[in-house]
């Protein structure tokens, strides 16, 4: 632990003394915020469309239906973009810069690296979530009126895939020394991943249920609309364990390497 | 301290490492020389455990590094090839950072820090990127995190590679302070540093031990002739055969005219068979005037290149053409 710990946070100061975390989360903020707003401004718009209509005008609109189930699903969509930048460096940068051989003479397990590496870049992916957080509080200030267990919800959601793409970033960092080729390839392989919901809408509905399993973007949506299910958390904690053991085996097996 | 036996190590069909065997006694400085691809970097990673070997047992203060790994790195302090350092933190962070890896108590990690700074003289840089440094600092940064935690072998790849002579000068000192107190193996492929930190050599190209011992041992053991420089006034076609002549000279070489008659021989005889004193009486006693009469000790350089060109000088330069062959 004090291992992974010293890892941890020799990690999280790389990020925050280089540009890569300001950049990639003042990114994340601008189209984020850009969502937000248009969210807001189109439940504005029909809200004072359905102001005309007295009868629904009397059920009125959903603030959390109409903006947090959409503004999630748009996050995520920006995640697949901010991921790969985020993930790229861990492992590719030290194995070009050769600080590999160094810290894997250390007395330290390889398990704890990943793991050390891992959390930290789940720590920035937790502060890129913050401002969100402030985007909503902003709303509710006004007198926004949200369904909270919803918001939480979706929060969940959005942090379950985000440590999903998170863990395999770290794997495709740790196939080659180059970083654009580890974004690439984890850019790649999560977007088939959320790609592959689309093939099953084409194909019958008997063959359809192992692809959606598959299917990163539709464990999350039910955490959009605020419900909660076990095997969707379980899918993510599962993916996320798979990719961070694979990520040690090979990192492992680079010793054997003949 | 450190035992490597019928160490083997493949890459693909590439054999780099070939069943080599070798000991080092604890605080014994051991040089690894060797030209470029020799194996050096490949033995030493091994050793580490950053690689596994093909073949081989490899043992650090009587522990297996295959089979307990992480008690063997914590024995171990390791600079490697071209210093890997992190370039964006400064360097307190990074002998922090590694402090901690190495197990250091937090309470001893100032301390521990300390020490090193000011063996490697490193106070000046401590706030510093480790990236905007020279590349002398480097490599000190790079001694001091690999003296850190007082390992008791310390394993240093090519430790003055790329330094000026002032900086090379500095750091063979700081690895020569370390005898007795530290075993230390050391990897280059320069000459002068292996002869004048190590108490011992050992001398390895294409992944094998082609020679090891101290500077002394290495001479005596490979020196097949040697060689004396005489200096004579007269006809040289009579010196020559005159030296011929006597009992132990292998072959006789004219190198060098000077002034008049005067001619310097090189003259490569037995090496168990010291022939000064009968040249200086022969060529005294044919009437010559002898100016000069020294032996021509085969240097550790001659020695290397020897070895690992495998070429002999004695038989490649010493017998001039129409010069009867030693037998």
């Amino acid at each position: 632990m004090r291992n992974t710990l010293a890892v941890f946070f020799k990690e999280l100061k790389s990020y925050f003394c280089s540009m890569t975390a300001y950049s990639v989360i003042t990114i994340f903020l601008i189209l984020t915020g850009f969502f937000f707003s248009t969210a807001v401004s189109y439940f504005s718009f029909y809200s004072y469309q359905l102001s005309a209509q007295p009868y629904l005008a009397q059920q009125g609109l959903s603030l959390t239906e109409a903006v947090i189930t959409n503004l999630f699903f748009n996050f995520s969509v920006i995640l697949l973009l901010m991921i790969p930048l985020l993930t790229m460096r861990l492992i590719a940068e030290e194995q070009k810069q050769g600080t590999f051989e160094l810290l894997l003479t250390f007395p330290v397990r390889e398990a704890e690296v990943i793991l050390g590496k891992f959390l930290a870049v789940l720590a920035v992916f937790g502060v890129m979530l913050i401002p969100v957080a402030g985007q909503l509080y902003l709303l509710y200030s006004v007198g926004g009126q949200f369904e909270w267990g919803v918001v939480a919800s979706a929060f969940a959601g959005i942090f379950l895939l985000g440590t999903a793409f998170l863990a395999f970033g770290l794997f495709a960092s740790s196939l080659s020394d180059n970083q654009l080729i580890s974004a690439v390839i984890t850019f790649g392989f999560l977007l088939l991943l959320w790609m592959i919901a689309w093939v099953a809408e084409l194909l019958p509905p008997d063959a359809t249920g192992w692809i959606n399993e598959l299917s990163l973007i539709r464990h999350a949506e039910g955490f959009f609309k605020g419900i909660v299910e076990l095997k969707h958390i379980a899918f993510y904690l599962l993916f996320t364990g798979f990719f961070l053991t694979l990520t040690v085996w090979r990192v492992e097996t680079r010793r054997w390497v003949r | 301290m450190i035992r490597v036996e019928n160490l083997t190590k493949f890459f693909g069909k590439i054999r780099a490492v070939d069943h080599l065997a070798f000991e080092v006694k604890e605080g014994e400085i051991l040089g690894l020389l060797g030209p470029n691809g020799a194996g050096k970097t490949t033995t030493m990673r091994i050793l580490t455990g950053f690689l596994t070997p093909t073949e081989g047992v490899v043992e650090i203060a009587g522990r297996n590094v295959l089979r307990e790994l992480q008690r063997v790195r914590r024995q171990i302090g390791y600079l490697p090839e071209d210093v890997p350092l992190y370039r964006d933190m400064t360097v307190l962070a990074f002998l922090k950072f590694v402090a901690a890896l190495k197990g250091v108590r937090r309470s001893q990690r100032a301390r521990a820090i300390e020490v090193v700074v000011e063996r490697c003289k490193i106070a000046e840089v401590l706030k510093r990127l480790v990236g905007k440094l020279s590349k002398g600092y480097r490599q000190r940064v790079g001694l001091a995190q690999a003296l850190i935690g007082s390992p008791k072998v310390l394993i240093l790849d090519e430790p003055t590679s790329g330094l000026d002579p002032k900086q090379i000068n500095e750091i063979r000192e700081l690895i020569r302070s370390l005898r007795g107190k530290q075993t230390v193996l050391l990897s280059t492929h320069i000459l002068p540093e292996a002869s004048a930190v190590s108490d011992r050599v050992l001398i390895m190209n294409e992944g094998k031990v082609v020679a090891q011992g101290t500077s002394e041992e290495l001479g005596a053991q490979l020196r097949t002739a040697q060689e004396i420089l005489v200096t004579v006034r007269g006809d040289m076609k009579i010196v020559k055969p005159a030296l011929h002549r006597i009992r132990g000279v292998l072959s006789v070489e004219k190198i060098q005219s000077l002034s008049g008659e005067i001619d310097v021989y090189k003259v490569f005889c037995d090496k168990d068979n010291d022939v000064r004193g009968e040249v200086a009486r022969v060529l005294v006693d044919s009437g010559f005037d002898l100016l000069e009469l020294r032996s021509n000790v085969m240097s550790l350089e001659d020695i290397f290149l020897r070895l690992v060109t495998k070429e002999d000088p004695a038989e490649s330069e010493a017998v001039p053409e129409g010069t009867p062959q030693p037998s």
